[in-house]
């Protein structure tokens, strides 16, 4: 039951940012927009398909890839949008601090993949590795040579990314508390969605 | 030989044997058929290692299963066609929406050969459903490549959100056919509203 209410919330936080990215790209035909209309999109898309065989066969899928495909393809295009705002901003100083956010991926990868699959740990660490990297060096090196409106979705897009571990980390674990923490980081990682949207509309074009 | 090859060769035939003497974007549709048909064949048995390889029932493999294997493979000669052949915009919809065309058509005729379709009902599903849905999701990818293929940086992100896009749409549609009820009528629709709803954006567009 919280599980749907928690996929509910998510379900509306993600149709809300994809309203107001795709107004947005109708508006700019910016090729930004095109990539935050796709990261959300893509994880309305997955998590609705996520959220339906829950409904249906009342529980998750556990044969093939469907949702995570469409998880990946977000992540991937917040990955483009960060990366085209990096290269927008150079030449930049270099920022040691975010291979820190590199770095941290390598135990976190370890755990997960000894509760998932190989293939698709690989595939989603390397991608939230570089997204944790240009976020950082974002944060670090807007003040410096972008706007505040730069800095401040940085740090959103890396407080999701925190978030998105966090989810990661605790479903991990399998005891009560453990599934409580998943709730409530999930939770946040709705809000952090959100949050991210309304610092795109401030800084995009 | 099994019936589906033979069903194959049925409704492929016409086409390779027109190939010859057409030219132009006529050459590039019945070509894009003809793949979309070879397609249809190809996931069937790729379909059927997945399934007995994870394990899946029919359901789980129709669900899970089916979608990420056909249009995946339904991708292949289109991203041949672009990376090589590197057609114009319009040719390269058009072989898009070709494509899964002929892959719906080798479907149908699978699925009328098992002489399932008895009741206008199933007649419905079939034709409105899930051709409709190949159709959609051609439409969708004809839409979304022949925009992100013109940025060079964006190939990448673009055609894994597209094949997504397409997955989980191809996903829901399956799901929502192996819930029955209501949501049986709702797969049915799917399709159909989301085609209403493209072809509304381009009127608003072209206005």
């Amino acid at each position: 039951m919280i599980d749907a209410l928690d996929n509910a919330f998510q379900l509306v936080i993600l149709a809300i940012c994809v309203v107001l990215s795709a107004t947005r790209l109708f508006q700019t035909r910016s090729d930004e927009w095109l990539m935050s209309s796709g990261f959300y999109g893509c994880s309305l898309l997955a998590l609705t398909y996520w959220t339906a065989y829950l409904l249906v066969f009342g529980g998750t899928p556990h044969y093939f890839y469907v949702s995570e495909t469409g998880w990946v393809a977000s992540r991937v295009f917040l990955l483009m949008l960060v990366a085209a705002l990096d290269e927008r901003r150079r030449p930049c100083a270099p920022v040691p601090m975010a291979w820190a956010a590199v770095a941290v991926m390598a135990p976190l990868f370890a755990l997960y993949v000894t509760h998932g699959d190989v293939l698709l740990n690989v595939v989603d660490c390397s991608i939230m590795a570089a997204i944790g990297f240009y976020t950082v060096r974002g944060m670090a090196a807007a003040p410096l040579e972008g706007s505040e409106g730069d800095r401040r979705l940085h740090a959103a897009a890396f407080v999701w990314w925190l978030a998105q571990l966090a989810v990661w980390t605790t479903s991990c674990f399998q005891t009560p508390e453990a599934y409580a923490s998943y709730i409530a980081s999930d939770l946040a990682l709705s809000v952090t969605y959100l949050l991210l949207a309304l610092e795109m509309r401030r800084a995009l074009p | 030989m099994t019936f589906v090859e033979n069903i194959f060769v049925l409704l492929a035939a016409p086409l390779l044997a027109c190939l010859p003497f057409v030219k132009g974007r006529p050459r590039v549709m019945a070509t894009f058929m003809l793949c979309g048909m070879v397609c249809c064949l190809l996931s069937s048995y790729v379909n059927a290692f997945f399934v007995g390889w994870v394990g899946a029932d029919e359901v789980s493999g129709a669900v899970e299963v089916a979608p990420v294997v056909e249009e995946a493979i339904k991708l292949l000669p289109i991203l041949f066609y672009l990376l090589v052949l590197e057609p114009q915009v319009e040719d390269a919809g058009l072989a898009i929406v070709a494509l899964s065309v002929g892959f719906a058509t080798l479907e149908s005729g699978l699925y009328l050969a098992t002489g399932e379709l008895t009741t206008p009902a199933m007649l419905a599903l079939r034709g409105l459903g899930t051709s409709m849905m190949h159709l959609t999701s051609g439409v969708l990818m004809r839409y979304g490549l022949t925009r992100v293929w013109t940025r060079p940086w964006l190939k990448v992100a673009g055609t894994s959100g597209l094949l997504c896009l397409a997955m989980t749409f191809h996903g829901l549609y399956n799901l929502l056919v192996a819930a029955g009820g209501a949501a049986q009528v709702m797969a049915v629709c799917l399709p159909a509203m989301t085609l209403a709803l493209v072809l509304l954006v381009r009127l608003a567009r072209a206005r």
